[in-house]
């Protein structure tokens, strides 16, 4: 019986997708006609006509990407990257608690009595504050953090820190979970996440260079207070790069327009580290 | 201080720049003696290797005198005379203690970058795009020289610059190619491209026991220093090289070959126009000629060894005739703190001399005309010392 059901519902559906692709042929050939017939016509109702035959064609695709926006836009986004440090769990672990002067796009920690700390990182000259508090801590193995809710972003994340195969040192693994409240800003973080996976790796690459080192390559020609006393004549600033560009773009959309972004720590929840 | 600047295609200007200064603990600064143009910084003056920004400090060939030092450089120190390699190693990581140098893990402060074009990132280079880190290059007056410890070469004796400078590259490099090939007595080696590079592949390859070294390229007085080097030349202009090499193999074709030539290579005939449309349409970066001819003239079982730089996408790969024949291929940036001692030791001893390569010598102040006059080979010119 569960056999016969099986089978008539796949019949059901394989006729579904039969008449589907048939639809989709039939758009696309009388697209296609109209597109041809109009643009021979030569004249402003031969435009319409082949206009007419760019919509139908375009009809499919554009119905697709709008399903997937809809569908994006309810999701959280998954920023994850990953990094081996030739160091032991203990040393890494204890440069991740010293965050300060570490990461790139940090211009600041603030640490609060309230055991939460405000960082203020600066995207093109807009300085963006995320509130964040540690949830669980697991010294040398992890720990998990929330980011504050000011109605704007919201999300949590964990570091894992693992020893690596063969004694190459430590596994950091580090995923953020993002959650942003408006539709707009969820679909603008998915269209983000590449870069925002580059902009991790790179945080993780100078947690590996100070770990492994004692010091955070930099390309610079010199200090920033020898900078001030001497300006460069030959050198321009830096230009921005396209992560750097689509951050950018992502505050814009958030703070619609140049000025601070506040988001702000709120609850604390209990949540294991995986092994 | 006065250093030579990138601002474009075939646009580089001396400028006068802020001097560097320490950032680091472990840095040093060089006040350079002797620079020299690479073959690969010609890919630069063309405009083949992405993120460039106009101001940037050219150069990865140099040396000099150090005159200062970071608080926590401890193996050289001021006034030393020292080789410093195009490579920045930072000697403490997997890849660096696996003499791997450079594939360092830690020198290149653009590492996300790199990882978005090749996968992951290798050493930061002096004067070679902020994709290998952004450093400001040698073809200065003074350079900031990170983990000096572990990079700069002191030279202890009073042997004259210019026997010495091309350590920091070129020797090395052309070594490593022709180690990479294995050798073995009695092998044929064959050598495309004979630049720089190319002529000391030749000259490292005599220390081995090649029984027939051949030299390939279109250049009469670059075939004729081969020749001179003791190599069998191929005018590809004059002779077809696939059938030239199966004649002087009898058939079984050169045991490793070397492609010296990378990403802008010269060939003939309808391939060579079709890869320069495609690489001035930017539908492929990198033009392989002389690789595929490599990989189709070799050996069964031999080795492809590949110091020629490329930067990007190649197209019609025969990687079927690779696969066929069981090729192996070694290439990558040189190991470079690999090989400087032993070849400093070489050079030392007058065992090795590459100052034969020397063709033009020249005051910073005319890089430009070193640069157009070396990429268009006029008047003879194979390598460019610069004196800041």
């Amino acid at each position: 019986m569960v056999c016969i059901a099986e089978k008539v519902m796949h019949t059901t559906t394989s006729s579904r997708e039969t008449n589907h692709q048939l639809g989709r042929l039939l758009a696309t050939a009388s697209a296609a006609v109209l597109v041809v017939y109009g643009l021979r016509r030569r004249d402003l109702p031969g435009a319409l006509v082949a206009a007419a035959g760019v919509g139908i064609a375009a009809r499919g695709p554009m119905k697709r990407a709008s399903q997937r926006a809809k569908q994006l836009s309810s999701e959280p986004t998954h920023i994850k990257a990953a990094i081996t440090v030739r160091s032991s769990l203990t040393e890494v672990f204890d440069v991740l608690r010293s965050p300060e002067g570490l990461f790139e796009s940090v211009e600041s920690i603030e640490r609060r009595e309230d055991g939460s700390t405000r960082w203020t990182v600066r995207l093109k000259g807009i300085p963006l504050h995320v509130d964040a508090r540690i949830e669980s801590e697991q010294r040398p193995r992890g720990l998990r953090f929330r980011l504050q809710d000011t109605g704007l972003l919201q999300g949590h994340g964990a570091v894992e820190l693992r020893p690596a195969p063969g004694e190459q040192g430590t596994e950091i693994r580090v995923r953020i979970e993002l959650e942003p409240s408006r539709a707009r800003l969820r679909l603008a973080a998915h269209a983000l996440r590449k870069a925002a996976h580059l902009a991790l790796f790179n945080e993780l690459a100078r947690v590996r260079q100070l770990a492994e080192t004692g010091e955070i390559a930099s390309s610079a020609m010199r200090t920033l207070e020898d900078a001030e006393q001497q300006e460069p004549q030959g050198r321009r600033p830096r230009e921005t790069r396209e992560d750097e560009a689509l951050a950018f773009a992502f505050v814009d959309e958030a703070s619609q327009g140049p000025g601070v972004v506040e988001v702000a720590v709120v609850e604390v929840i209990e949540v294991e580290i995986e092994r | 201080m006065k250093a030579l600047c990138w601002y474009g295609k075939e646009d580089v200007r001396v400028e006068t720049v802020a001097d560097p200064g320490i950032v680091n603990p472990k840095d040093a600064i060089v006040r350079v003696s002797r620079t020299a143009i690479c073959g690969s910084d010609l890919h630069l003056y063309d405009g083949y290797i992405p993120t460039m920004q106009r101001g940037d400090i050219l150069g990865h060939e140099f040396m000099g005198e150090i005159v200062e030092t970071g608080r926590d450089v401890r193996r050289v120190s001021v006034g030393d005379r020292v080789v410093v390699p195009f490579a920045i190693s930072c000697g403490r990581c997997e890849y660096c203690r696996r003499e791997l140098w450079s594939l360092c893990d830690n020198t290149n402060p653009n590492a996300a970058l790199a990882k978005a074009g090749y996968g992951d990132t290798g050493a930061g280079i002096f004067g070679y795009s902020h994709l290998l880190g952004g450093y400001a290059g040698g073809q200065a007056e003074y350079v900031r020289v990170p983990f000096a410890d572990v990079g700069c070469l002191k030279i202890e004796s009073d042997i004259n610059d210019e026997k010495v400078l091309f350590l920091s590259d070129i020797l090395p490099t052309a070594y490593q190619a022709v180690e990479q090939c294995q050798p073995r007595k009695g092998q044929v080696l064959a050598i495309w491209g004979l630049g720089p590079v190319g002529q000391l592949a030749v000259t490292c390859g005599k220390l081995f026991d090649f029984d027939q070294i051949i030299a390939i390229d279109d250049v009469p007085e670059r075939l004729e220093m081969a020749r001179e080097n003791g190599a069998t030349v191929i005018n590809m202009r004059e002779e077809k090289i696939l059938e030239t090499l199966d004649d002087l193999t009898a058939g079984r074709g050169p045991d490793a070959c070397i492609d010296a030539v990378g990403m802008e290579a010269h060939g003939t005939g309808v391939t060579n126009a079709y890869d320069r449309a495609k690489q001035s349409l930017r539908l492929q970066t990198d033009r392989p000629t002389a690789l595929r001819e490599a990989i189709f003239a070799c050996r069964k079982g031999g080795v492809v060894s590949a110091p020629g730089v490329y930067g990007g996408f190649i197209d019609k790969m025969p990687f079927g005739a690779a696969f066929a024949k069981g090729l192996t291929f070694k290439m990558g940036q040189t190991h470079m703190h690999r090989y400087m001692k032993p070849l400093l030791d070489l050079v030392t001893r007058g065992e090795l001399n590459p100052t034969f390569l020397i063709t033009h010598r020249m005051r910073l102040s005319d890089a430009p005309r070193g640069y157009k006059e070396f990429r268009d080979k006029q008047d003879g010119c194979i390598k460019v010392v610069l004196q800041p």
